[in-house]
């Protein structure tokens, strides 16, 4: 008889097992089977419909900004239209990871914060939607919105904040170094770095991270090639690496801030968090870095004379002035049900006064042209950015590759191993970077 | 004539259910492990001979393809060869240094406070996690950090070494941070082992005259002799799938000179959207752990 309890026992065990897994397994299985599992997909999506109409939106920008702020704008948003926007909010990296694991288990949120780095390959795998068409379906009118990433032609992804990269500069190592003006060209930059360098008494002239952790950082080296007029893409949209006179170029130049020795040790494996505390510590006169950390530069170092200056381009070069520029842009996924309710809520963002009032809180600069913003900044530091960002032209072409993290990361090893000595040449190494980005497409 | 029948029926209900009832014991475990275990493991082996599959929509059967794409590829070959250095150093050193520390926390000369004492200091860095040793390791290891400030001071090195960003020092020093992290469950595992070795046989063999090497030789490390190879083997093993350490110190850099193959699958994966290839991968290494568990169980049933 106990036996029997016991058998019984471990059944019911078994039982409540297998019930507590099913749950868990059906959502997996939707997506695959389309419209063939009508009973299940219907019934949670007829309730909130009758309701109230909710949308998930997964980012990182409330982490970015002051406490509430961002619940405040999504409130408003309430107000206006009755839909109401439940914010999942997470540090980037976490996002980052979460935003990965849903893409693939075809439960991404409805509206989602996206990298430069993830929207091609997320397009391309079918997990956002077209904006496009979603824009003409509200009626938006674009005429103002000076950025829109696309991939082979359609929209996907919707900056709304931009953030410039340009380079940091300690003013107080330049003085005590006798450097009194800024660099504008390569060779300008060099001789303020050997001036300034002095391994003594641990002083460095430039510092950038290259850790491949976030291979990010390639786009600081590309900048150098950017503002002198180069692309790395060519007319069709495909990597122009090898060949490329101007990169070569910036190659070269590269190399000889090493040669020269007025980089700081260790850049190869430095983190971006390793670079701005470097900086701070007053170590390093010269720092490409995104302007997002000027706040925390002023934290860090109240008493640093800092400004910013665009990346010095190549001797002789003067047409258009161009910046790296990284964004905070969201994209709808596929796989949402209130796609124009979504449509609504980015067009609400991208509004003349939200998009304002967005960037002072964020720090950055607005995409909707006839935003503007009144920052409370008035430093000489922010001054020069917003000068710099006004004159000149925004880049990102890494984003139109795919799988750009990784090709990113290629660049940067390779670039290593020609600063290292391993390529006899620049226009070596770019074949070689060539190859495997070519490699990407296939 | 019924009621043998009866009989017989009630019989057979028996016999089944005593056939029965240790397979139901047995079903939550079964299904625990199918469920968290074995189709995982299915599942990526399936994947492996695929051409991609997650973001692949129609995913197209190559058999063995990747595993010869895979073997043939220099960046993760160099991953298999990375992965050797660090996980033979390390468990090579990790006995070493375990051992030299356990026979130390465990003379008879030092007294009982100090013991105490010592086995608490020296277990310390077992009691850190990945990230709280590559933080310390980093500040440490800076270019103007304190270890680079005390080699200048005493004219060791003329400048500051970039530990983490020289080629040829980054795999020698991540492994020399894993060893330092790691030694401490050797320690206390050989300790434990030290402890249980009998005093009669030492006594026995003062009597006869032994030395303490030839009663370390002869006494000690035959004793010992099952824990070392057991931890030796969860060592190789855990040493082999350390993701972690690398990632936060070096990230696999500079230009893969720490490039392991935990990092290699996860770049592959989670960078390059490869899902098939770091299948692959992970299969290799799974395969690896597999020869290597086998051993460990062979073992641990001969001690049984």
């Amino acid at each position: 008889m106990k036996k029997l309890l016991a058998m019984l026992l471990a059944l019911m065990m078994v039982l409540s097992l297998v019930a507590c897994g099913a749950p868990a397994e059906e959502p997996a299985e939707e997506p695959a089977e389309d419209a063939a599992t009508e009973e299940p997909a219907e019934e949670p999506a007829e309730e909130p419909a009758e309701e109230k109409i909710v949308l998930e939106f997964q980012q990182w920008f409330d982490n970015e900004m002051e406490e509430g702020y961002l619940r405040s704008v999504c409130d408003a948003f309430e107000a206006e239209t009755g839909i109401h926007i439940e914010l999942l909010s997470n540090p980037y990296a976490d996002t980052k990871t979460q935003l990965e694991a849903s893409a693939v288990a075809g439960t991404m949120a409805d509206i989602v914060a996206l990298d430069g780095g993830w929207i091609y390959d997320y397009a391309t795998q079918g997990h956002l939607a077209d904006l496009d068409a979603l824009y003409a379906e509200i009626g938006m009118d674009t005429s103002t919105i000076s950025a829109m990433t696309t991939v082979n032609g359609t929209t996907y992804a919707q900056p709304l904040v931009n953030f410039p990269s340009l380079m940091a500069v300690n003013l107080d190592l330049l003085e005590a170094a006798g450097v009194e003006t800024l660099p504008e060209t390569w060779s300008e930059l060099l001789d303020a770095c050997k001036k300034v360098t002095d391994p003594a008494n641990n002083v460095y002239g430039f510092a950038m991270n290259m850790s491949t952790d976030n291979a990010t950082c390639m786009e600081f080296f590309a900048a150098f090639a950017w503002n002198s007029g180069a692309s790395i893409l060519d007319e069709n949209g495909m990597p122009y690496m090898a060949g490329n006179e101007i990169l070569i170029d910036t190659c070269e130049f590269f190399k000889s801030l090493f040669d020269n020795g007025v980089v700081i040790p260790g850049m190869y494996t430095m983190t971006d968090a390793d670079k701005v505390q470097e900086f701070v510590n007053g170590r390093v006169a010269f720092m490409p870095d995104s302007v997002a950390h000027l706040t925390n530069i002023r934290e860090q170092a109240p008493d640093m004379n800092v400004t910013f200056i665009n990346m010095p381009h190549a001797e002789g070069y003067d047409g258009q002035s161009y910046m790296r520029v990284n964004n905070w842009a969201v994209g709808i996924a596929e796989s949402c049900e209130y796609k124009k309710e979504a449509a609504l809520f980015i067009q609400y963002l991208l509004g003349a006064e939200v998009s304002a009032d967005l960037c002072v809180h964020a720090g950055g600069f607005p995409v909707n042209t006839a935003a503007q913003p009144a920052y409370t900044d008035d430093s000489e530091a922010f001054q020069a950015i917003s000068t710099i960002y006004a004159n000149g032209k925004g880049k990102a072409e890494f984003y139109s590759m795919p799988t750009a993290e990784a090709l990113m990361r290629v660049l940067d090893e390779e670039l290593v191993m020609y600063i290292d000595g391993d390529y006899a040449t620049a226009e070596e190494m770019l074949e070689s970077v060539q190859t495997q980005f070519e490699a990407a497409y296939q | 004539m019924r009621q043998n029948r009866l009989s017989k029926k009630g019989n057979g209900t028996a016999l089944v259910s005593r056939l029965i009832q240790p397979y139901a014991y047995q079903l939550p475990v079964i299904v625990l492990m199918t469920c968290l275990l074995f189709v995982p493991i299915i599942l990526v082996i399936s994947y492996s001979f695929y051409d991609n599959v997650i973001v692949n929509d129609n995913p197209v059967w190559v058999g063995f393809a990747n595993y010869k794409e895979l073997l043939t590829e220099k960046n993760f070959v160099k991953s298999i060869g990375n992965t050797a250095v660090f996980v033979v150093f390390n468990v090579v050193f990790h006995l070493l240094i375990g051992m030299a520390m356990a026979l130390m926390v465990n003379a008879k000369s030092l007294g009982s406070g100090a013991k105490a004492t010592f086995r608490i200091i020296y277990m310390l860095p077992w009691m850190f996690n990945a990230t709280v040793i590559a933080i310390l390791w980093k500040l440490l290891l800076n270019p103007s950090g304190v270890v680079n400030q005390i080699l200048m001071s005493v004219g060791v090195i003329d400048l500051p070494v970039a530990w983490f960003s020289e080629r040829s020092l980054a795999l020698g020093v991540l492994t020399f941070i894993n060893i330092w992290g790691g030694y401490p469950f050797y320690m206390i595992s050989i300790l434990a082992g030290l402890q249980g070795i009998s005093a009669d046989l030492y006594e026995a063999a003062a009597v006869d005259g032994a030395t303490g090497v030839q009663q370390f030789f002869y006494i000690s490390l035959p004793q010992l002799k099952p824990i070392l190879i057991s931890i030796a083997m969860l060592d190789f093993i855990w040493t082999t799938q350390n993701f972690s350490l690398i990632w936060l110190l070096t990230g696999g850099g500079p230009s893969r000179a720490t490039e392991m193959m935990s990092t290699y699958v996860y770049k592959t994966a989670f960078s390059s959207y490869q899902y098939s290839k770091a299948s692959t991968a992970a299969v290799i290494i799974l395969l690896v752990c597999v020869v290597l568990a086998i051993f460990y169980v062979r073992n641990q049933n001969r001690e049984d």
